[in-house]
């Protein structure tokens, strides 16, 4: 028989109860393991058109394998965060505000067209897991 | 009965501030109920419609990341490109990528003249839609 940590929901049975829903925790499911998290500011000149520009900042994630991670920017440090991609512009790439990975960093990226626009910060909020993408 | 196990530092029989606990038994866990990997190609200079089957059956949450053609990784829809290195595969945020019981699909682009593969993992999570 294999061993199990099971917590139900109030009301529910750990022992027979099989739904996810109705447990807090099962060891039979993974989850998502803090790893760390912070801000990455990022300065950019606000779209005006023109030839495409890529304002970048990086933060090192520390493994050695890419980890599941999760972004939000806040794209003018006015205090509302909204998940990435931000995308200003409908169906077009420019005007974006996005995140990826490689081996050494996790990569915050504003993409915007021309660099004579308003200076502006966008503010990256991350969270990285230890979790293992492993692709 | 609770089941509690604090942050380093904390008491687990006083503390106050869910935020210090590394497990409470009064909150939810964020569990990952299946997850997957595998790879399709794009065929060169063409929008196709994708699909990942994973037969799990209840339509939940979920999250996708990409491996690109120029090695990196990101989630959903979003780019990888800087300017240094373009991945020349776009992840279209239009129509957006869903999720239904069995299945998550989404389009994507192919913008060179040669056929390129992605590669991808998916993760399920128990929060029903």
């Amino acid at each position: 028989m294999t061993q199990k940590i099971v917590i139900s929901k109030s009301g529910k049975n750990a022992i027979s109860e099989t739904s996810p829903d109705n447990l807090i925790f099962s060891s039979d499911y993974n989850t998502l393991k803090y790893y760390s998290s912070g801000y990455v500011n990022v300065n950019y000149n606000e779209n005006t058109g023109g030839t495409l520009t890529f304002y970048k900042g990086t933060v090192a994630h520390g493994l050695d394998y890419i980890p599941f991670f999760y972004t939000y920017v806040d794209i003018d440090s006015s205090g509302t965060f909204t998940p990435c991609p931000k995308l200003l512009s409908f169906m077009t790439i420019n005007q974006s505000f996005y995140a990826y990975a490689d081996a050494t960093n996790i990569n915050f990226v504003c993409l915007m067209k021309g660099t004579s626009g308003s200076a502006s910060t966008a503010k990256f909020r991350y969270f990285i897991f230890k979790n293992k993408i492993d692709l | 009965m609770k089941i509690k196990v604090s942050k380093s530092g904390y008491n687990a029989l006083t503390e106050s501030n869910v935020n210090n606990y590394i497990f409470h038994s009064d909150y939810n866990t964020f569990k990952i109920v299946k997850s997957g990997t595998g790879s399709f190609t794009v065929t060169a200079s063409s929008t196709e419609s994708k699909t990942i089957t994973h037969n799990y059956g209840t339509r939940v949450g979920f999250m996708v990341f990409f491996k690109h053609p120029n090695n990196r990784i990101t989630y959903m829809n979003s780019l990888v490109d800087d300017s240094t290195s373009t991945s020349s595969v776009v992840i279209r945020g239009i129509p957006p990528i869903k999720n239904t019981a069995n299945a998550i699909s989404f389009t994507v682009s192919n913008l060179t003249g040669t056929n390129k593969t992605l590669y991808y993992k998916y993760y399920l999570f128990e929060i029903p839609l």
